[in-house]
C-alpha cells in the first residue's frame, strides 16, 4: 500500500511541477484547517473568524455557531465587514468539499491583506460530519420537492412543456455554459431578485452539483412558486450529454 | 331533619369534591410522570393547558391518539419555563431534540446524507409528527417508496422487478432503504464517481445480504448460491480481496434502479444488452466476449457442462497426482530411513570402489546456466503462488495480509504478470535448448531418435518403467534399488510437469491476462474454463512442489534438510557413484568424467546456495500450511 501511495504522490508531485509551474515557486496562501482543530479553538476561545461564503439564505438556514454570512460574491463588496486586524485567523467555508467558493474568498482576502487564512476541510459537511453542531437564524422548512433526472428534463424540452430553467450558479459559470434557455439568478442574489419570476410557471432549479437547488427551491416554494430541481444539477446535465444524448448546452 | 337532609346533601357534595380533587390530581400526577419520564428536569406546563390555545384538531384529539399520545407537549418542546412569558411570545420553545430519546437512530442519523449535506431534521420526513401512527409493518416497505419517491421520482427502480414484486404484496422485495439505508442513508456521490470503490463495496454488501438469503430465496424461487457462484469468479474473488475499484459488483451488471430480469428487452442482462452492458468497463472485445458466464455453478452439468466436465478433469488430475505421489514419496521416505538406521545400527558404509581422493572430487552435474534458470525458477515460482492464492482463497485470513505485502492487489497484479512474464521466457528458453539437444548443429536429424530415447534425454522410456517398478519392489524390501543413469524418473516427471503446467497455467493465464482479445480467439466461456484451469492447475503445481518436489529431492533421510547441488552445480564423485550408477559407468566407459571434474565448491557459494535453498524451502512448507489452512476452513 505504502509503495502505491509513494508512487501516486511522486505523480502528483510531478504533475503540480508539470502544470503549474509559473505558480509552484509561491506557495498557496491560504491553508486548510480540520474541524477538530477549529473546534478546538473555539472552546478555547481562542480569537478566529469564520465565514460562511455561500448565500445569505442558506447562511440564516443553519450555519457554524459565529460565523459570519458574507458570500464569496459580494466578499469584496462587504470587506468591511471582516475584522480590521489584518492578523486576525479567518476561517472560509462552503458547501461542500468540492466547491470553489471558499478558495476565491480566502484569496480575496489576501489581497486586502489578510495573512492568517485558512480554509474549513471539507466545508460545511465536514464539520457535521464529525458531529459538531449548526445555528440557525431562519430556517426554511423543508418540503417534498421533485428533483427530475437530466434525462427527464431533456424530454419536457423537447416537448416544450411550458417551464421555466432557473440557474443559480454564479454569473461567470452561467456565462461559460448553461442549459438552453436557462435564466440566471445566482444564489446570493435570490432573496432580493426573485420577484423576477413568473408565478404561474413551474421553475426547474439547476445549479453546481445538486446540492444547493434544493434549499433555493424550498425557499422559492415558501415563497409560493411551483419549483421543482435537476438531480444532480449541472454536473449531472454535463455527464449525460457527454455520454449517450446530445443534451442542447449553449456555450 | 332539613337539616339532616341538608348534612347529606353536604356531604354528597364534599365527597364528590373530594372525588374530583382527587382526581384532578392523580390526573396531575400521572401527566408529570408521563413527561418527567422524559424531561425529567422539566415540569409546569401541564399538556391541557397548552391545548387551550393550540387547540387545532391535530393537537388536540389526533396527537393524544398517535405513537407519542401518552407524552405531554413539553416532552418534545421544550424551554417553555413561564406560560405567561411564553403568550406574549417572549419565551419560544428549544427545536425539538428527538435524539434524546431515539438515541440510536440519531446517531445512525448523524451520518445520513440528508443531515450532512442539506440538514434535514426529524420532522422534515416525518412532518406528520403530531398524529404519527405505529409503524405498520404490513405496508413499511410501501410507505417508504412512498416518502422517499416524494422528492426522488425514480420512473426507473418503479419499473424494477424489485419494485413490482413488493407493490404485489411480497415484503421480500428491495424497497428504497434495503439498499440505500433508512436513517443512515449513505451517499457515495455516484452520481460523479467521486468514491466508485466504496460505492460498490457498500452496495454489492447491500445486495449479497438479501440475495445470499437461502430461506428468503427459497421462497422466491430464486438461487441464494448465485452470490456465491459469482464469489467463485475473478470479479468475486478480486472484490473480496478488497480491491473493488477496477472489478464489476452486482450493480455494475445488473445496474442500479431499473434491475429487471434477463428474459425482459430493458434488462442489462438481456441477451441483446450484453455488448453494452461488458462494455461498460470492457473495451476492444469481439461481441462472443459476452459469452462469459458471470455466476456460473460448474456443478452443474445440464447447464455448464464444459465447466462441470473441466472441473472432474481437473480434479482427477489432482487427486490421481497426489495419490500416486503422496503414496510413492511415504514409502520411500519408510524405506530410506529404515535402510539408515540398520547400517548405522551395524556399522556398515556404503560399498564404494573409488579411492579416497577420487571420492572426494567434484564433477559438474549443472551448468550455471541450469543453476541460474532454477533460481529465476524458483523466484517467480513463489511470486507467482504469493499474488495468485490470496486472489484463489479471498476469504483466507492470511489472504489480505499477504496482498498488502505487496503493496495491494493492483501490484500483486503487476508482479504477477512480471512473473508471470519471467517463467514463460525461461520454459521457451528450456524449450529452445531441448530443440538444439535433439538436433544439434552439424548433425540435424541424423540420430535424434536415439538421442530423444537415449540416457540424456528427459522423455520417460521403458527402462523408467521399469526402474519405478524396481523402486517399489524395493520399498517392500523385494529387490534392490534400481541403478539409474543421468535422470531417474521422478526428475523427469519434475521436469515434464513444468512442461505440462505451462502449457495448462500459463496458456489459461494469457487468456485471462486480456480478456477482450481472447475474445477474438476464444468465446467468452472459454473464458470461465480457463480461470478455472489456471487456478486448480496452480494448486497441483504449488502442492506438487512442495510436498513432493522437496520431499523427494531435499527432505529425504539421505539429503536433508537439502541438496543444494541445484545451487553449486557439483557433487563429490561417490554421490554420482551411488546416486548414478549407470551415469558413472557411462562417463567411465566414454572418457568424458575428465572433462566434469571441477573444483570443491568455495565457502560463500555454499553459504548463499544453503541460505536461498533453505529459505526457499521454509517459505514453501508455510505457504503449504496456508494452503491447507484456506481449503480446510
Amino acid at each position: 500500500m505504502r509503495t502505491m501511495h509513494k508512487r501516486h504522490a511522486l505523480l502528483a508531485v510531478l504533475a503540480t511541477l508539470f502544470l503549474y509551474s509559473p505558480a509552484w515557486a509561491q506557495k498557496p496562501a491560504w491553508k486548510y484547517i480540520q474541524p477538530e482543530a477549529l473546534h478546538q479553538m473555539m472552546e478555547q476561545k481562542i480569537d478566529v473568524t469564520l465565514v460562511n461564503t455561500m448565500s445569505v439564505i442558506e447562511c440564516r438556514d443553519h450555519t457554524i455557531p459565529t460565523s459570519l454570512c458574507l458570500p464569496c460574491e459580494t466578499l469584496e463588496m462587504q470587506i468591511g465587514k471582516l475584522p480590521t486586524d489584518k492578523q486576525r485567523k479567518l476561517v472560509f467555508y462552503c458547501e461542500s468539499e468540492l466547491c470553489r467558493r471558499s478558495y476565491r474568498a480566502a484569496e480575496k482576502a489576501f489581497k486586502h491583506g489578510y495573512t492568517d487564512v485558512s480554509i474549513l476541510k471539507d466545508g460545511l459537511p465536514g464539520w457535521k460530519k464529525v458531529g459538531y453542531g449548526v445555528v440557525s437564524q431562519e430556517r426554511i422548512p423543508r418540503r417534498a420537492i421533485p428533483s427530475i433526472k437530466a434525462p427527464v428534463l431533456k424530454t419536457w424540452m423537447e416537448e416544450k412543456k411550458s417551464f421555466i430553467i432557473l440557474d443559480i450558479r454564479s454569473d461567470d459559470a452561467f456565462r461559460e455554459n448553461h442549459i438552453e434557455g436557462a435564466i440566471n439568478i445566482p444564489f446570493h442574489l435570490l432573496d432580493v431578485r426573485y420577484d423576477d419570476l413568473p408565478l404561474d410557471s413551474k421553475i426547474v432549479v439547476v445549479d453546481e452539483r445538486g446540492f444547493r437547488s434544493f434549499l433555493a427551491a424550498s425557499y422559492l416554494l415558501r415563497k409560493g412558486y411551483d419549483v421543482t430541481r435537476l438531480f444532480g444539477g449541472m454536473e449531472q446535465w454535463q455527464k449525460v450529454r457527454a455520454n449517450a444524448a446530445r443534451l442542447p448546452v449553449k456555450k | 331533619m332539613g337539616r339532616t337532609h341538608g348534612s347529606a346533601y353536604h356531604m354528597k357534595r364534599m365527597a364528590l369534591m373530594i372525588l374530583i380533587v382527587l382526581l384532578h390530581v392523580i390526573g396531575t400526577a400521572l401527566t408529570l410522570c408521563a413527561s418527567a419520564a422524559v424531561g425529567a428536569e422539566q415540569a409546569g406546563v401541564a399538556v391541557n393547558r397548552c391545548q387551550t390555545c393550540h387547540d387545532e384538531y391535530k393537537f388536540r384529539v389526533q396527537f393524544s391518539r398517535s405513537i407519542h399520545g401518552n407524552l405531554g407537549c413539553i416532552s418534545c418542546h421544550k424551554g417553555i419555563l413561564n406560560l405567561g412569558r411564553h403568550m406574549k411570545g417572549e419565551e419560544k420553545p428549544v427545536l425539538a431534540l428527538c435524539g434524546s430519546c431515539h438515541q440510536e437512530i440519531a446517531s445512525q442519523y448523524r451520518r445520513n446524507f440528508h443531515y450532512i449535506q442539506e440538514d434535514f431534521r426529524c420532522y422534515d420526513c416525518h412532518h406528520d409528527i403530531h398524529t404519527i401512527k405505529p409503524v405498520d409493518r404490513t405496508h413499511f416497505k410501501r410507505s417508504i417508496i412512498e416518502k422517499c419517491t416524494a422528492c426522488h421520482s425514480n420512473e426507473e427502480y418503479v419499473a424494477s422487478g424489485h419494485s413490482e414484486a413488493l407493490l404485489k404484496g411480497n415484503e421480500d422485495g428491495a424497497t428504497c432503504s434495503d439498499c440505500h439505508g433508512l436513517h443512515d442513508t449513505q451517499v457515495y456521490h455516484t452520481t460523479y464517481e467521486k468514491y466508485p470503490s466504496e460505492a460498490r463495496e457498500f452496495y454489492t454488501d447491500k445486495c449479497k445480504r438479501c440475495h445470499a438469503d437461502e430461506a428468503m430465496m427459497k421462497r422466491n424461487n430464486r438461487s441464494a448460491d448465485m452470490v456465491r457462484y459469482y464469489e467463485e469468479t475473478y470479479h468475486g474473488k478480486v472484490q473480496n480481496i478488497g480491491y473493488t475499484s477496477r472489478v464489476a459488483g452486482c450493480a455494475d451488471c445488473h445496474t442500479t434502479h431499473n434491475i429487471l430480469p434477463k428474459s425482459d428487452p430493458r434488462s442489462s442482462i438481456h441477451p441483446q444488452n450484453l455488448i453494452e452492458n461488458c462494455g461498460r468497463c470492457h473495451s476492444g472485445f469481439h461481441p462472443r466476449f459476452v459469452d462469459y458466464k458471470a455466476h456460473p455453478n460448474y456443478r452443474d452439468r445440464k447447464n455448464y457442462p464444459s465447466l462441470f466436465w473441466t472441473f472432474v478433469l481437473m480434479s482427477g488430475l489432482l487427486v490421481v497426482t497426489f495419490l500416486f505421489f503422496w503414496i510413492h514419496t511415504f514409502l520411500w521416505w519408510r524405506k530410506t530411513y529404515w535402510e539408515a538406521h540398520r547400517m548405522e545400527k551395524l556399522g556398515i558404509r556404503p560399498e564404494c570402489a573409488l579411492t579416497s581422493e577420487e571420492r572426494i572430487q567434484h564433477v559438474q552435474r549443472f551448468s550455471p546456466k541450469e543453476r541460474i534458470m532454477h533460481v529465476l525458477l524458483v523466484l517467480s515460482f513463489f511470486t507467482l503462488v504469493m499474488t495468485g492464492f490470496p486472489v484463489k482463497y479471498p476469504g483466507a485470513a492470511w489472504s489480505k495480509v499477504l496482498i498488502d505485502l505487496w503493496g495491494g492487489a493492483y501490484m500483486a497484479g503487476l508482479f504477477h504478470r512480471t512473473a508471470a512474464a519471467v517463467l514463460i521466457a525461461i520454459v521457451t528458453y528450456v524449450g529452445w535448448l531441448s530443440f538444439w539437444f535433439l538436433f544439434p548443429r552439424g548433425q540435424g536429424t541424423k540420430g535424434w531418435t536415439s538421442r530423444l530415447l537415449g540416457p540424456n534425454s528427459l522423455l520417460p522410456n521403458l527402462k523408467d518403467w521399469e526402474d519405478m517398478k524396481g523402486m517399489f519392489r524395493w520399498f517392500f524390501n523385494r529387490g534392490d534399488m534400481p541403478k539409474f543413469d543421468r535422470w531417474t524418473y521422478w526428475e523427469k516427471f519434475d521436469f515434464l510437469a513444468v512442461f505440462w503446467g505451462m502449457f495448462a497455467i500459463g496458456g489459461s493465464g494469457l487468456l485471462l491476462w486480456k480478456p477482450e482479445w481472447s475474445s477474438y480467439i476464444v468465446p467468452g466461456w472459454v473464458l470461465n474454463i480457463a480461470a478455472m484451469v489456471h487456478s486448480e492447475e496452480a494448486l497441483l503445481a504449488a502442492l506438487f512442489i512442495f510436498t513432493v518436489h522437496f520431499f523427494n529431492t531435499h527432505f529425504i533421510p539421505t539429503k536433508f534438510p537439502m541438496d543444494r547441488i541445484i545451487f553449486t552445480g557439483t557433487y563429490n564423485m561417490e554421490d554420482l557413484q551411488i546416486q548414478k550408477p549407470l551415469e558413472y559407468a557411462r562417463l567411465v566407459a566414454e572418457g568424458r568424467l575428465e572433462s566434469l571434474k571441477r573444483e570443491h565448491p568455495s565457502i560463500p557459494l555454499k553459504l548463499i546456495a544453503a541460505i536461498f535453498g533453505l529459505s526457499s524451502l521454509l517459505l514453501g512448507l508455510l505457504l503449504t500450511f496456508l494452503i491447507y489452512w484456506a481449503i480446510l476452513s
